[in-house]
């Protein structure tokens, strides 16, 4: 086994870790998906308002992505279609009938026709560009990390204890499907190393080890917008090992639910596309920010909708309102920081809670050096930045942008004494590049 | 109250039309007097509790001890005060330095913000440390209309017409001072600054004792505690190093910069002492020590090299940067018959060379990063 070691990321120590409970949530009555949240793709719908679908029947799919179908996690009518802007879809509300009846077009022998039939192939996800692939794609290799390293992420190691065969079978599908390398990435000391068919890799546990991009930056560089890797959480990954090998469709999904603005936090089991509200039994209206994904890279969403399709994280942190007086002359001992310019430093950033409050005005880039104590690759963040502001497309190739993500500058933007929005920005930057190619 | 009066004329200055240009105004004191509470809209959705503002106020911080000194030490030097208590002196440096600073704040600042008002952004922190600095890098004798202008070429000409904080080459505080150091020679080095303007008495600087061939008279001791005449902030070494310090526990100044300008200063001055039996020149046979703690050297490397925009903004490059500079600064002193002081020119030279310096470390990781594609 291959081993690296971060030495520069942050963990963040937040309030309301989750448990290692698992609570079951109950079937819901309506399940929600919302197409236009799901990154890069134009949705056409396959069903309308007052048709019933069963699980695993399609719902719609992506114009340029035509095989790729996005499917029912339950059986039911379609009851609502709620278009946006320029007849986005919004929202599909299936009502859901509670008998989990399986869609009985689904062959479940092991080829990609029908793995893009059952509607599992959206769980893919492809770097660069971190959009689900077309369907067309061999990828180079694909990379399973089963150690997210983001605040409140599912501890695999203690989750899957017991799946390891449905790991495995996920991993035999894949190896079929693509014929390519599989590298799985773990902690050091893991449960998943008599995994076979796979590479096995290992990181410490150091935010953003975690991270696919990350990982692959070490173990293997994507050289430009062409070198596609694949990759895949491992509880989808265990979904497509047992779609495969079972007669029932694999429709649950762990979340890991955190953030102070919350009391049950744990790991919850639930219906893919249940609604925030359906998930947590608690009072919801209280001044809080409800987050899909987790703080450093989700995205802001309101307790009707359900969780955007590839999270497996909901974060519920508190907002603060509060304005210090002479806030940047006190010695700071509850401010969190990564830098020394507190008090706080002192005390390892106990007793300092983190909020939504941005703590400070947008500035211009003032070069601290801040940025590069927390970036985990060798890429020249303020330099690929300003190259990305200035649209610079052939700088921003010689200073690697196919090999960053969002959420491995989530950490510089964390720590930006000017409120630079990085993460934006590399998003963007992407944006760019994929538009150019 | 105060909340509610500051939230009171906001929102009067943002329903007026004509009035919405000078939010800024209102948005420096209200963010200056209270601290922000706007909600993250992008992720990350939480952040560092550092902003630009904690910086530069810990900069402000670490300026403090070279200020305090510099005000008592302005009375110690001057021949007009006769009794050299502590107070006494301080008093009297008072009176000098406060009017600076006033004249300094109130035109830098008038500047600021005609800037930020046309351009409709909000009013930088960095001219806290701008301001700061100036008064301090000057001749106590300086006349305050002529530390006006400087002040406000120093923001124009040397940060705003670049587009400001951030985007400046050559650092504001020290293109004030170059300005006066170019337009008006006389009054910045040589005899001029240090004759006290009653009895006549002139008193020289120890590096304008050495460059005329004089003896120094003043220990080393003496040079290091700062009880030598010179620029306001630039005399105590002591002083200067506990800002250092400062700068260097907080992680704000560059501890790159600051030592590789040591190092180019070793060097430099170990090299030239080698020349002193070849050459007259009694500059020569400085030794680093000496240079380290005579004019403006010391507070040039901790407050002024170190200025994030204007050096180099890659750790390699900040190397090379900082060894131009102690490098520089020594060859100044020592060769150049016209000036006995280098470092300001020094750090001014390396600003204009930091950009390249930047570029040769980029376009070494770029062609690293193609050789590992290459594999």
């Amino acid at each position: 086994m291959n081993s690296f070691k971060i030495t520069k990321g942050h963990n963040l120590k937040l309030s309301g870790i989750p448990s290692k409970k698992i609570i079951d949530v109950k079937s819901p009555s309506s399940i929600f998906f919302h197409p236009s949240s799901i990154k890069n793709i134009k949705t056409k719908l396959l069903v309308k308002e007052g048709d019933s679908v069963k699980v695993g029947s399609p719902l719609f799919y992506d114009k340029k992505n035509e095989k790729v179908l996005f499917v029912s996690s339950c059986s039911g009518t379609v009851k609502k279609i709620q278009f946006g802007q320029r007849r986005i879809v919004e929202i599909i509300e299936i009502e859901n009938d509670k008998k989990n009846i399986v869609f009985d077009n689904l062959d479940r022998d092991v080829s990609k026709e029908n793995f893009l039939k059952s509607g599992l192939w959206p769980y893919l996800r492809q770097k660069p560009y971190s959009k689900i692939p077309h369907y067309s794609i061999n990828p180079k290799s694909i990379y399973i990390s089963a150690m997210p390293t983001e605040p409140f992420a599912l501890n695999y190691e203690s989750l899957m204890k017991n799946s390891i065969k449905s790991i495995q079978l996920g991993i035999d599908v894949l190896k079929k499907i693509f014929d390519c390398e599989i590298n799985f990435t773990s902690l050091n000391e893991s449960i998943f190393s008599n995994l076979s068919n796979v590479n096995h890799y290992s990181f410490n546990n150091l935010h953003p080890a975690g991270n696919i991009g990350v990982q692959i930056h070490h173990i293997d560089p994507i050289k430009n917008g062409d070198d596609i890797r694949f990759y895949l959480t491992l509880q989808d990954l265990v979904r497509i090992g047992e779609f495969f090998n079972m007669k029932d469709y694999p429709n649950l999904r762990y979340i890991s639910i955190g953030g102070n603005g919350i009391d049950n936090q744990a790991i919850y089991k639930v219906l893919i596309g249940t609604s925030i509200q359906d998930i947590i039994d608690s009072d919801l209206s209280k001044d809080i920010q409800i987050i899909s994904g987790d703080v450093l890279n989700g995205k802001i969403t309101v307790k009707d909708n359900s969780l955007n399709f590839h999270d497996e994280v909901l974060s519920m942190i508190k907002n603060d309102n509060k304005r210090q007086f002479l806030g940047w002359l006190m010695p700071g001992f509850k401010k969190y920081s990564l830098t020394k310019a507190f008090f706080s430093k002192l005390l390892n950033n106990k007793g300092s809670e983190l909020s939504t409050n941005k703590n400070g005005s947008i500035r211009t880039i003032v070069p601290m050096g801040n940025w590069d104590r927390v970036m985990a690759m060798n890429i020249m963040s303020e330099y690929l930045v300003k190259s990305i502001l200035a649209n610079d497309i052939d700088m921003m190739e010689k200073l690697g942008i196919y090999e960053c993500s969002p959420e491995d500058f989530s950490l510089c933007a964390f720590i930006c004494q000017s409120k630079v929005e990085v993460s934006k920005i590399i998003e963007d930057g992407l944006d760019i590049m994929e538009s150019e190619a | 109250m105060l909340r509610k009066l500051l939230d009171n004329v906001e929102q009067k200055i943002l329903s007026n039309e004509k009035l919405k240009k000078f939010h800024p105004l209102h948005d420096a004191l209200d963010t200056f007097l209270y601290s922000t509470n706007t909600k993250t809209e992008h992720a990350p959705y939480v952040r560092d509790a550092i902003d630009l503002k904690r910086t530069m106020i810990l900069v402000v911080l670490a300026l403090l001890p070279a200020f305090f000194f510099g005000t008592y030490n302005v009375g110690l030097q001057s021949p007009e005060v006769v009794d050299k208590d502590f107070l006494t002196c301080f008093l009297y440096g008072l009176k000098i330095v406060l009017p600076m600073y006033l004249i300094v704040f109130a035109v830098g600042g008038l500047f600021e913000a005609i800037f930020a008002v046309i351009r409709g952004h909000e009013i930088n922190e960095g001219f806290l440390v701008t301001g700061f600095l100036i008064p301090l890098t000057m001749p106590p004798t300086v006349p305050l209309w002529m530390l006006a202008v400087a002040t406000i070429f120093g923001v124009v000409i040397g940060k705003e017409i670049f587009g400001g904080t951030g985007y400046n080459i050559f650092n504001p505080a020290l293109t004030a001072r170059a300005f006066l150091f170019f337009a008006y020679p006389s009054y910045m080095s040589g005899n001029k600054p240090w004759i006290a303007p009653l009895d006549g008495l002139s008193q020289a600087t120890p590096l304008l004792q050495k460059s005329s061939n004089l003896d120094i008279t003043y220990s080393w001791w003496d040079m290091f505690y700062g009880y030598i005449p010179g620029s306001v902030g630039e005399t105590s070494t002591l002083a200067i190093l506990i800002g250092a310090f400062v700068l260097l526990i907080t992680g704000i100044g560059s501890w790159r910069v600051m030592l590789s300008t040591c190092l180019g200063l070793i060097f430099t001055s170990t090299l030239l002492n080698q020349l002193t039996g070849v050459s007259d020149n009694p500059m020569l046979g400085l030794t680093a020590l000496e240079h380290f703690v005579m004019g403006g050297f010391a507070f040039g490397m901790v407050f002024m090299a170190t200025d994030p925009v204007s050096s180099a903004q890659t750790n390699k490059g900040r190397w090379f940067y900082g060894l131009l500079i102690g490098f520089m600064a020594i060859v100044i002193r020592c060769i150049n018959p016209a000036y006995p002081e280098g470092m300001m020119l020094a750090i001014l030279f390396a600003n204009a060379f930091a950009p390249l310096f930047d570029y040769f470390v980029i376009q070494s990781h770029v062609k690293g990063r193609q050789l590992s594609y290459e594999e």
